[in-house]
């Protein structure tokens, strides 16, 4: 497969990477300048952090300085949920065939 | 597609590439029996006063230490000075370590025969946990000058320690230090990672945290 182009990327982003979208934006179309990802659209999927309650499992987004649980009021751990920081897909043009 | 277009699915993690290295590191060392303790903190923690404080409880093992700094060797220096290996990395203006580093400094030491190679990582907490460097055992060291709210304003490198140290306790006269504040904010983040307080200068409460360290070798 010959790609011409890479027109659109998607990424997903946790809410506790700490990236922020428009810095991700800025040195994203920096670096693709002159490849052949100049110009393509950049998707940012955003991702909530979420605590996981250690005593009813219930997952939840924690309110500003609390970290009780909704359902039961018990303390919750962080969880994997807002880590995210991968490439999701990326969409291309191939080449066409003579 | 008609217009020529395509989706190809990636799912690959940004980190991808180190933790892949780290995950080599961390094999090839254990496949040696060596342990890697990558010690985190802010600058002027007293993390090589730690290092220096814990080798006198470590005289029955064979330790390095890879030192992560911006610019300059005075801690190597230092280290060599008081009979410790010492390995000097320089990330130039980079804010922290990452498995190429240590790598490419693993590979130029020469004497593979460690028990214990500490990795002092660049003073910050921020960047320096996102890289996996391969370690055995990740510790934090803090200090009551800090002020008891970091795990509050830092938790991410709370959350992921293996053990968390606060440093300098003879200073605790002199400062504002919350210690039950401080303690709970870690639990929120890391309900079972040990705590140990200690100063190194003084030499006060080092042996804990050496039996903790020696168990997990």
């Amino acid at each position: 497969m010959q790609v011409r182009a890479i027109t659109k990327v998607t990424i997903v982003v946790g809410e506790d990477t700490g990236f922020m979208g428009d810095s991700i934006q800025f040195y994203f179309d920096r670096h693709a300048a002159y490849t052949i990802a100049a110009g393509a659209k950049l998707e940012i999927r955003f991702v909530r952090a979420k605590l996981r309650c250690p005593a009813c499992g219930t997952l939840f987004e924690r309110k500003r300085f609390e970290f009780a649980c909704p359902d039961c009021g018990s303390d919750g751990v962080p969880s994997e949920i807002g880590k995210e920081c991968y490439i999701e897909n990326i969409e291309i043009e191939e080449e066409e065939k003579s | 597609m008609s217009d020529g277009k395509k989706i190809i699915q990636i799912q690959k993690n940004i980190y991808d590439d180190n933790d892949r290295l780290a995950a080599e590191i961390k094999t090839e060392l254990a496949s040696k029996r060596i342990s890697l303790i990558n010690i985190l903190g802010t600058p002027g923690c007293g993390k090589t006063t730690f290092l220096i404080g814990i080798s006198k409880y470590l005289k029955d093992k064979k330790i390095l230490v890879i030192e992560g700094d911006l610019e300059s060797d005075i801690d190597t220096v230092k280290l060599n000075s008081l009979g410790i290996d010492s390995f000097q990395i320089n990330t130039h203006g980079g804010c922290h370590l990452d498995a190429v580093m240590i790598e490419k400094a693993l590979n130029s030491i020469n004497d593979k025969d460690y028990d214990i190679i500490f990795i002092e990582n660049v003073g910050n907490l921020i960047c320096t946990n996102e890289y996996d460097l391969g370690e055995t055992k990740r510790v934090l060291l803090t200090t009551v000058t800090e002020g008891s709210d970091k795990p509050y304003k830092y938790p991410y490198i709370f959350e992921k320690a293996d053990a968390v140290v606060i440093n300098k306790i003879d200073l605790l006269p002199y400062v504002q230090f919350d210690e039950d504040f401080f303690k709970k904010g870690i639990r929120h983040v890391n309900p079972t990672s040990p705590i140990f307080k200690l100063s190194s200068l003084r030499d006060e409460g080092t042996e804990p945290f050496v039996d903790w360290l020696k168990k997990g070798l």
